[in-house]
Parts: C-alpha cells; structure tokens; sequence
C-alpha cells in the first residue's frame, strides 16, 4: 500500500478492483464505512456480486481477464472528458516527457518486438534527452511526441463499445464509474483503489496494477490522503517476508539479486544503481552502494572487507528465472532434490497442483515445517498415491503458532507490529526462528569440520543469535536488521547515514529506524494522531521507509508546498526555519527543490513505464485460455509471457471449454486453508469446496443448488457443491453469451474440513514482469456429476 | 443502569459472521456439524439457532428488475424489554429464565432451568431452543457477564463496520433513526424492528434496509401468546417441587389440545 | 456516544511495553445470586498481531496456568479498535487444537507411516541433508567460466507466515548456502 488502511477513511471514492476486501479484508471495510459516512462513493468491480459488491454504490461486472480494456475505457473517458489533473500531471508525472520519435505500437505490438526471444528491445522505449542528458519536456502536453499525448492516441482505441464487448460490462456503467471516480480529478478529492490478487494472477497482472496507478496519476490521487494504489496483502506477513527477500530476483530491501553479468561488486554497484545528471532529481537509489556494502556487512561482519569486495562473491549469482512456476517446473525435471518448506503450502495453494504434487515426488528430501500435518507434508499419502513408490524422505518440523513466539510482522500498509509470547507452544513445537537458527548453528559445524566446496559463506555468516539450543534472541535479529555504526557500535537512527565504506551494517535498509538507541519502535502504542488528524498514528508501532506513513507524499502539494487539499493535508511546507509539518515528508528538501518521486531517477512518476517487460502503456492480452479472440489486435496472449511446454502443462481451448473460471477466497478460510480448516468453528461455517455459477448455466445444466457437480480443465477435474446463484450472469462478449463459474481454493485432502482443490484446474503461465501465476482466468466445462 | 441495547444496522453489515465465532468464542460454544450451506441465497451455516449457536447470519438473495440485492441479518434473541419468556418460566420462587434487573439481560440460569420449554412455547420470535441432552434451555445471554463488569458484549465488540453497536437504548434509537433516515435519502425503504414490537419494544434494535418481505424469516408482528396467565394457573396444583419438564410439557400439549377441541378462550 | 469496547486492562502508552500486561483489574460486580466470575478476570494478558490477513489487527490474549482462555479484539488498537473478523475471533482454537503438530516426524523412504523422532536427531539429520545436497550440486562457474557460487538442487519455500526477524534469518542463511531456488507466497 502507499497509503495504509486507517487511510481510506479519507477518500471520497473507493473503487475496490481485483480484490474482494469485504470478505478477505474485513476490517478494511471498518474504514471504508467510514469514508461513506462522510459521503464517499464505492466502487466494486467484479466479475461476481460478492459481499463487497453488496454494499457499493456501483457494481460493474466485468470477465476476468479484461482489467486492461476497463481501465483503459475509464482513463479514455477522463482524458476525453478533461476529468484529469492537468497541474498534477505536469509537475508530478512523466506526461510532459518527450518520448524517442521512433516509438510506436501497432497491432498489439510496440516497437522492439523479438518474435524468436518474445521479448522487446526497448531502445525506442527512451526519453528525448537534452544537451546535459536529461528528459526533454513540454509542460503544454501538447507535443505529439510528450507521453501525454501517446498515452491520449493509445487510449483512443478503448472506445465504450469496444470495452463493452471485452469486458461483458454495459456501457452506461463505464460511464458511471469514469464520472464518479473521475470527479476526484479536482484538486482537492481523492480517491483511493484497493486492490489484490484479482489483480495481480493474470499474464497481464503488472499491467494490471500499471493501469490503475495511471489513473490514479491523472486525477492526482498519489501521495495524497485517502488516495494512492493499495494492495490489500492476504498474509499477515508478506509484506515483511517481501521486504525481506524470501524471493529470487531481490535481496532484502528491494536491492537486485547480482546476476551472472555482474561479475564483481563494482559491476553490480554500476548497473544497479541509477544514475541522473538534474539536480533537481533526489534519485533516492544512488544510495545503493551503501544499502549493499551495509547488508554485506550485516551478513559476513568481519568477513567483508574492502579487499575482498565486502564478500560480495559469496552471494550466488543468478542467470535465469527462478521464481515459484520455475521451481516447481525444475523439481518436475529432477533438477531440484531438497526442499525446506516453511509455512506454505504449495499442494493447494500452487498453480497447476496435480503437476507440483507430481514434482514433490522427485524430491529427495522434503523438510515441512507447519502448525498442522499439511498437504505439501502429507503428498506421499495423498487420496490415489502409493507411497510405496514415493523415495522421499520427509521432515515434518513443529512450529510455534503466531502468540507463542516473538518479534515483528508488517501488514500491507508498511506497518512492522511486535508481538509477544502469551504461551508456550505445544509439545516439542519451536519457534520458526529456533528452527532456523539450529539448522544454520549445524551447518557451521558440518562447513568447519569438512571444508566441502566453497565454505566461506557458511563458515563466515555472522550468526550469533544466542547459545545451544536455546531460543534465539529475537531483540538481536531485530537490531541486526535495523544495523549498527560498527566504529561505536550503537545502533543506526536512520538509512540517511549508511556508508558504503564498510563502517556501517544493515540487514535491510528499509527496516535502518526501526529500532535505535531509542528502543525497538516496532512495539510502540502511544494513539496520539499527528496535527493533521488524518490518522497517520505515526507513534504507534512503526512503518518503512522511516515512519513515513503516506509514501510519495510530496506529491500532496504544490511546488510551493501547499496541500492540494487543505482539510485533509499529509505534508505542509511551514517555512525554511519550522520546515515541514505532518507526515514525514519524502526527503525534507524544500518545495520546488526536489522533484516529488523520489525513487525514480528521473523524479516523476511514470505514465509511460519503460521498465516493463511488455510495453510502456498497458494494452488488453487475452488470458492463456480465453473464449474470444482478442478484439484489440492479432495479439491473443501477452507476447512476452513464457510458454511452457512440458508434460502436464497441456491448454484448453474454448470447443472444449466453454466456461471461463476463476478462484478467489472467502472470509472463512485462509489461503491453502491449513491455518482454517483445522478451526472447527470456521469448518462449521464452510465446510465444503463449493462452485458458484450462474442460474443460466446451472439450468443449461440440469444443476440445482447444492448438487454435485464436476469441473473440468485440460489439467484436472475436480468435484464441488453448486451454489446457484444471481451472484453470477452470463458476459455479453462480442454479442455473444459466455459463461464464468468461481471457484474457492482453500481445499485439499487434510485437516478436519477436505474437498478437492480448485489448483487442480489452473495452468502453469505467469505473468510476463513476475511469472505470478494465471489463477484467476483459465477455462473449464461443468457437467453435473451423475450417481 | 440505563436500559441498554444492541444496533443492528443491516446496511452496515458485510456478513464476516465476526459476531458468530464471537459468540461461541466467549461462551465456549463448539461447533456444529454442517455439509454443504444451510440455506439458499448465501452462504449461512447452520440451519438454525441450537443449543451451540447463540448467533446466526443469515443471507437474503433478491433480485428485482437486474438489480441484485444481498442482504444479511444477524439472527438471535431480541432481548425484549417486557420478556415473555421471563414471565413463562415457571421454575419458582427464583425463575431460570432470568432478567437481571443490572444489566437488563434476559438469560438463562443453567443450574435452576428444567428444560421444560416455556420460554420457547411463549417466546415471540421462537428463539430458545431446548438442549435436550442437558435438559436446559439455551439462547444468547446478551452477554451478562461482560455487562456486570462493564464490557460491551462479545458480538458488537467484533463487529468491524459497526453494524453492532451496544449503547444506552435511547442512543441506539437515535442512531437507528438516522440511519433509516439517510437511507431514505437514498430513495431505499428501511424499517426499524425492535423498537416498538410488542408495544414496550426490544433491545436488538434492527435497521433492515429493505422492507420485511425481504426477509421473509423475520416475525412481522410479533404477539405474546394471550394464554399465559391460564398456563401458570394450569402448573398451579402441582407446586414448586415437583415441576419436571414433562410435567411442564404435557400442560403445554394439553393447553394446545384444549384450545383445538373446545375453542375455548383462556382467561 | 460514548460507549466502551474497552473491559481489557489499560495498556500503556510509551516506546516499550513488557510482554506481560498484568492481570485483570476491573471489579466484577455481582449481577445476580449466581454471578459468575468473569472467565479473564485472573488472566495473563499479552498483546498480539493477527496471523491471517494484511491488515494488523491487535489482539489481546488472555492466557491462564499457560494455557490460553480468550483471544478477542485489542480495543486501543488504531487500525482494529477492538473489532475482528470471524478468523481474527477464531484464533483461539489455534492455539489450543488437537490437532496442531506436537512431534517431530519422519517419513523414510517408501515408507507408508510417520515416525516420530527428536529435535536432537532431526537437526543433524537435515543439515546433513542439506550439506550433501549443495556439495553435489555446487556450481562454482557456469558454462562460460563465470563464477555463479550457487546451488540450484536446494530450493527453500514459504516466509509470508513467519515473523520479520525470522524471515530474515532465512533470508541471509539460503543465500549463504547459495540458494537461487527462493520463493515465497508473496510470488503466487
């Protein structure tokens, strides 16, 4: 989230798109509510009527898989009905940015296209630079060649009917929606866009999110309250574990994973860290050679010097993709032969499950710590299964649940909350970070006694956490993180100053103010609202990056500092002596000093984004599985997704299967549902695995509510409930009648409440930036389950 | 004690069925077997209040003219202001069915109630469900032990929206009024339910935003059934001592059968 | 209106709070002849964030002979104020379930039961799993004699339910056994 969840409280529109926050975000409507109390509008955009869908002022179904041509109508609508911010755009935005005069789009494809690689040369996707090398502009946004205006001829084509027959929404409902979100283009309104995986699991889910960030920058609603784009995160602490790195492209604190090219420190400080000649550019990510030589230090200590590049090579570097769908594909190959699987649960929650159970089988060794004896621990003796034939050996670790250990998670809005041991937990049950702390205290041991191939990095972690087999001090990570001044050894107050000299550490340069000298500030509780009372709570816990609680938030006023909306400012320049007021402003430079997106080189948020992997401006793919051709362009799927095209990674086509799915989540349950369906008061309220459908299918059908019916796709099939509901309609496509059927994938084969897996059904495909994968459209048949 | 009450602000609600685990969380009530959903037009679960469910969300599914209406409703005791069930209870001299002049709750004493279902007989909304195993009756307690010390009940401090709000009653109707006021500005046709039902009136305090037909479970006009005071001069005879549930049960069915064959008019 | 959520015991403001918040200070007043004692009135009450969703919601766990009695909303708690969700209001039955994992077990190869085992035995046995696995894997160099120092035979899963701190830990302990197979929730 750029904003946070007490935030919404001060928009004065709402649309929740790709998210269904009433059931998964409950609390979240706490703030909701209030924001309608003060009159605010919601918004609730949905291929299903859900129990967000039932409190908005407007509903606007659309099919999964056409958020880009929604958006895309909206955000046409509001330049062709001049709803949007011009001043905001100008000195905020990169819309006056001059683009190369040689890019272009046509027919689906932008400028730069590989067919053979299916990815772009982005040498056309550049600014026009000046003499000293930086962006030329037009602040008229009338050259034709500034971003505005090519962002204008590429919306062009998402007329009302168009978007119409994509999206099955009727026109005088986009036009309902691009009035009443787009009335918080005047200066003073907000509007705020809440956001989750409805969003993100598609192959377009970062244009996705693209297309809603660019209309929240044409009606200036960034850094502003009760505005921003808000990904409404689904575990309590992914976040944190994001901030952290658990993934394979970044290391913690969003710096990169060195890559094979970056053979020394000094190639990777070069690529990576962002250069800009205007001064007038904060370019916050010139920092990133302390961030990197601090976390180096956090890591090897002593063991990083300046001589030996702060023991840069013992990173691994990378040269391929490694996230979750490549994973599992590598373990499918036999490549992958140990797995240490902590509190996930990827026999359910894994895309194309049959094919990641299947993989499970080819490990060597599993290692699953979990609460409860989960599926991903249990595949060997999963329903059809012969563990006779399975050779792998599996570790089922007892972990501690979230009151019997302590330490710190971050909630979606940047929030890191401490938390306390109530109880001790059950049995031989230990800590998550006991379990880690005893593995690594081992392998230190095992690495000292019998060198075995490059050991420095496991003999050399600095890893002194507390002795034997005692519980780790948790206070120690904590500050590890934060980092020291290692010539005082007190504890860093801020990133600010991080040296990349190697007298600093941190463990991750975010989290460097979260716990100082001053005490550990993830633990604070005092209620006091900052004086802007729009309820910052800036002394309770604590958030990154240093406790700003709005990111961007410069962008809340003009360039003389004054807020855009004086009722409910965020930041508030008060002079050169008391400075600014409020929030803690993005750099405390003074207005007009600094551009206000401080994270990008160029200082202005990006309407074109030439970072993408799959063009500057979001165009509508059809999903993997689609049941129409793609009306936009002879481009039917995204052109750089990865095709795979292994066993088990068969496609449906639409003669087959009719029926578009989608899987979504419910209050009563959470995620690959180990953490719920073990909860016999949550069991009692969602027993089943359960299909909603439409009363037209149901009827084509022959199915009532509560029969037994099977879905099939062209990975599985599987078993469920029908609810037969007006919840769901047929989408109106192209004139012609399509079907969509929602499926929840909370179920599996253990625990006291079972049901077959909605992944059964889902593909191995993934976004083209993120490999996130395509659960959320894909096609299926229903047929009503007989005897 | 000011007379206190429970809003429930229909409109407000968004079915997380928070007030649900919440009631059987601080009464340790256990779960119930289920299969599939109790009902159709959502996802309600179980089919009924019981002896393990206090609290139940129900979910309304209409639709007029394309345009699709969910509704919810929190289900349970009304906690009436004049309780019939109260006055039912013939366990004597110290009823089982208790009004706790304090708090002004209506809840069941478990160590004095025989189980005899008076209080469901003469209930008018039929809430209290007999736990037959136990032999006790069995409903929402309005939570009387939080009250006694202070604390709001468990349902409404769960609720996120604040579609349950515990208050002083006089408060819960000003603010039921003006949430039925400004859905009225909305051009929608709220009622208020609880507010003057059986003349004195209830401490739920409903706002359902749409008219009572939309919930066709709902009791339009609620009535305490007019033989009352002939039931207490029917269990007369037999005493305090020898009051037993099927004592209580078979006046019960002879009442019934009286008034079938003779038609004849309680007193 | 003023009415309270409140009934659970002050707790103070300030840069640091201890991890015990003392016991239950308001007076039970005695409602009736048979009042009941009100069940936290002696418990030890910690603070605590929920483990479901993003949002954070506090609440306050009241703990007896360490054994959890009532899990319910932290009133002062900004973001929450008391109120849950039906999952947040179900937590207790995480903390006391049968069904939780108590032992530590191992499955042997083609083997169709659990073993119970020690953490005594379990440690040593998975390093020991882990060191064989990278040593056969490393790859010190790749095709074209660049130095990678990386194994792609480990492969760690899942962080989004465990504390910073222990994402951290996890964080820095794969990389230096050169783990490239890293993914999360956070992915999917």
């Amino acid at each position: 989230m750029t904003n946070h969840w007490i935030d919404i409280k001060n928009a004065d529109c709402i649309m929740i798109i790709g998210s269904n926050a009433a059931e998964n975000h409950p609390i979240s409507f706490r703030w909701v509510n209030k924001a309608m109390e003060n009159g605010a509008k919601l918004i609730s955009v949905d291929p299903r009527f859900t129990r967000t869908s039932s409190r908005a002022d407007i509903y606007a179904p659309i099919r999964s898989g056409s958020d880009i041509a929604f958006v895309d109508g909206v955000m046409n609508y509001i330049v062709q009905n001049n709803l949007f911010n011009q001043e905001y755009l100008v000195d905020h935005t990169n819309a006056s940015f001059l683009v190369n005069t040689q890019f272009g789009f046509s027919d689906g494809l932008f400028t730069g296209y590989d067919g053979s690689k299916r990815m772009y040369k982005k040498d056309t996707w550049q600014y026009q630079l000046d003499e000293s090398g930086n962006p030329k502009k037009d602040p008229t946004l009338q050259d034709p060649n500034c971003v505005f205006q090519l962002l204008k001829k590429h919306l062009s084509r998402y007329t009302l009917e168009k978007v119409s027959s994509i999206t099955g929404c009727p026109a005088e409902l986009i036009v309902e929606v691009a009035k009443t979100y787009g009335a918080t283009g005047a200066k003073d309104k907000s509007a705020t866009i809440m956001y989750a995986m409805g969003t993100t699991q598609h192959t377009v889910g970062t244009q996705n999110v693209r297309t809603y960030a660019m209309l929240q920058l044409l009606l200036g609603n960034v850094g502003v309250a009760g505005g921003g784009i808000n990904a409404l995160r689904g575990e309590s602490n992914v976040q944190g574990s994001t901030d952290m790195a658990i993934l394979f492209h970044i290391l913690p604190g969003y710096l990169k994973t060195p890559r094979v090219e970056n053979q020394t420190l000094a190639e990777y400080l070069e690529m990576w860290t962002p250069k800009s000649n205007d001064p007038k550019s904060a370019n916050w990510w010139q920092h990133t050679p302390k961030y990197t030589v601090s976390l180096l230090k956090a890591f090897w200590g002593d063991h990083a010097t300046k001589d030996n590049e702060f023991a840069y090579q013992y990173l691994p570097k990378v040269s391929a993709n490694y996230s979750h769908i490549s994973m599992f594909e590598a373990m499918y190959d036999g490549v992958i032969k140990g797995l240490i699987c902590m509190g996930q649960n990827p026999a359910v929650g894994g895309p194309n499950v049959l094919k990641e159970r299947k993989a499970l089988e080819k490990l060597d060794w599993l290692v699953a710590v979990d609460l409860w004896e989960t599926e991903t621990a249990a595949f060997w003796s999963a329903p059809g299964v012969d563990p006779k034939k399975i050779g792998t050996e599996v570790f089922m670790l007892p972990a501690a649940a979230s009151m019997e250990k302590e330490g710190s998670i971050t909630n979606s809005g940047r929030w890191s909350q401490w938390r306390y041991t109530a109880v001790h937990p059950p049995g031989d049950a230990k800590s998550d970070l006991w379990i880690l702390d005893q593995i690594g205290k081992e392998l230190k041991k095992l690495y000292q006694a019998d060198t075995g191939p490059f050991p420095g990095p496991i003999v050399h972690l600095n890893w002194n956490y507390g002795p034997g087999r005692e519980e780790p001090d948790v206070h120690l990570v904590a500050k590890e993180i934060n980092g020291y001044d290692l010539t005082t050894g007190k504890l860093m107050a801020s990133f600010g100053a991080l040296k990349d000299d190697g007298t600093t550490s941190s463990g991750n340069w975010l989290y460097c103010a979260s716990y100082t000298e001053a005490g550990n500030m993830a633990a604070r509780r005092d209620p006091t609202d900052a004086p802007n009372k729009i309820g910052l709570y800036p002394k309770w816990s604590w958030c990154w990056p240093v406790n700003r609680r709005i990111i961007y938030n410069r962008a809340s006023c003009d360039l003389q500092g004054n807020p855009y909306a004086p009722h409910k400012w965020v930041v508030k320049w008060t002079g050169p002596e008391t400075k600014w007021a409020g929030d803690v402003p993005d750099g405390g430079w003074p207005p007009g000093d600094k551009y206000s997106f401080i994270m990008k080189p160029e200082g202005h948020a990006r309407l074109f984004g030439f970072g993408l992997a799959d063009g500057p401006f979001p165009e509508h793919y059809e999903p993997l599985e689609a049941p129409v051709k793609n009306a936009m362009s002879a481009q039917q799927l995204n052109p750089v997704v990865k095709i795979w095209s292994g066993e088990m990674d068969d496609v449906g086509t639409v003669e087959k299967y009719p029926v578009i799915a989608t899987t979504y989540r419910v209050t009563e349950h959470w995620q690959a549902g180990q953490m719920t369906r073990n909860n016999s008061w949550l069991v009692e309220l969602m027993p089943d695995m359960f299909v909603e459908m439409s009363k037209t299918l149901a009827q084509a059908k022959g199915v009532k509510n509560g029969d037994r019916v099977r879905i099939k796709t062209a990975r599985g099939e599987i078993s469920a409930y029908a609810v037969v509901t007006a919840r769901f309609k047929p989408f109106k496509l192209n004139g012609k009648s399509c079907e969509q059927i929602g499926l929840p994938w909370h179920y599996g084969y253990k625990g006291l409440a079972t049901g077959h897996s909605a992944n059964s059904l889902t593909p191995h495909v993934g976004d083209a930036n993120t490999m996130i994968p395509e659960y959320k459209a894909f096609l299926c048949n229903v047929e009503k389950e007989v005897g | 004690m000011a007379e206190k009450a429970i809003l429930l602000d229909m409109e407000k609600c968004i079915a997380c069925r928070a007030c649900q685990v919440a009631c059987k969380q601080w009464n340790e009530l256990p779960a119930e077997k289920t299969t599939f959903f109790a009902a159709a037009g959502g996802y309600q679960n179980p089919i009924g209040l019981s002896p393990k469910t206090y609290t139940l969300v129900k979910f309304y599914e209409h639709e007029e003219q394309e345009k699709l209406k969910w509704l919810f409703r929190v289900h349970r005791c009304m906690q009436c202001v004049d309780p019939a069930c109260v006055k039912a209870c013939p366990v004597t001299p110290v009823k089982a069915m208790t009004f706790d002049k304090n708090t002004g709750a209506t809840h069941v004493n478990r160590e004095l109630c025989i189980g005899c279902g008076a209080c469901r007989e003469y209930c008018p909304f039929t809430i209290p469900v007999i736990d037959t195993e136990a032999g006790k009756s069995t409903k929402c307690t309005f939570c009387f032990d939080r009250l006694g010390d202070g604390i709001e009940p468990a349902c409404a401090k769960a609720c996120p929206t604040d579609c349950l709000v515990f208050g002083e009653r006089d408060q819960i109707l000003q603010m039921a009024h003006q949430a039925k006021e400004n859905l009225e500005k909305k051009g929608r046709h709220p009622v208020i339910y609880g507010e003057t039902e059986l003349g004195t009136g209830t401490k739920k305090i409903y706002v359902l935003p749409e008219p009572l037909d939309y919930y066709p479970d709902v009791v339009k006009s609620p009535k305490v059934s007019e033989d009352l005071g002939f039931f207490h001069q029917m269990l007369k005879p037999f005493g305090t001592l020898t009051l037993t549930a099927s004592l209580v049960g078979m006046v019960l069915a002879k009442m019934k059968e009286v008034k079938e064959k003779d038609k004849v008019k309680p007193s | 209106m003023k009415i309270s959520r409140r009934g659970f015991l002050k707790i103070s403001g300030g840069v640091t709070t201890g991890a015990v918040l003392g016991t239950f200070g308001v007076h039970l007043k005695s409602s009736q002849a048979h009042a009941q004692t009100l069940k936290t009135k002696y418990a030890k009450e910690t603070t605590t964030i929920c483990p479901y969703c993003g949002v954070g919601c506090s609440e306050i766990v009241s703990v007896s002979n360490d054994r959890v009695i009532n899990i319910e909303g932290d009133p002062d708690h900004p973001i929450n104020q008391g109120s849950l969700c039906s999952k947040g209001e179900a937590l207790i039955q995480v903390a006391n379930n049968e069904r939780r994992m108590t032992k530590i077990l191992y499955r042997a190869p083609y083997s169709e039961k659990w073993e119970e085992k020690s953490w005594d035995w379990a440690i040593p046995e998975i390093a020991k799993r882990i060191k064989k696995t990278r040593d056969e894997s490393w790859m010190a160099k790749d095709g074209k004699g660049r130095v990678v120092n990386r194994t792609e035979a480990l492969a760690g899963l899942g962080g989004a339910a465990l504390d910073n701190e222990e994402c951290y830990l996890w964080s820095k302990l794969a990389r230096a056994l050169g783990i490239v197979y890293l993914e999360h929730q956070a992915r999917i």
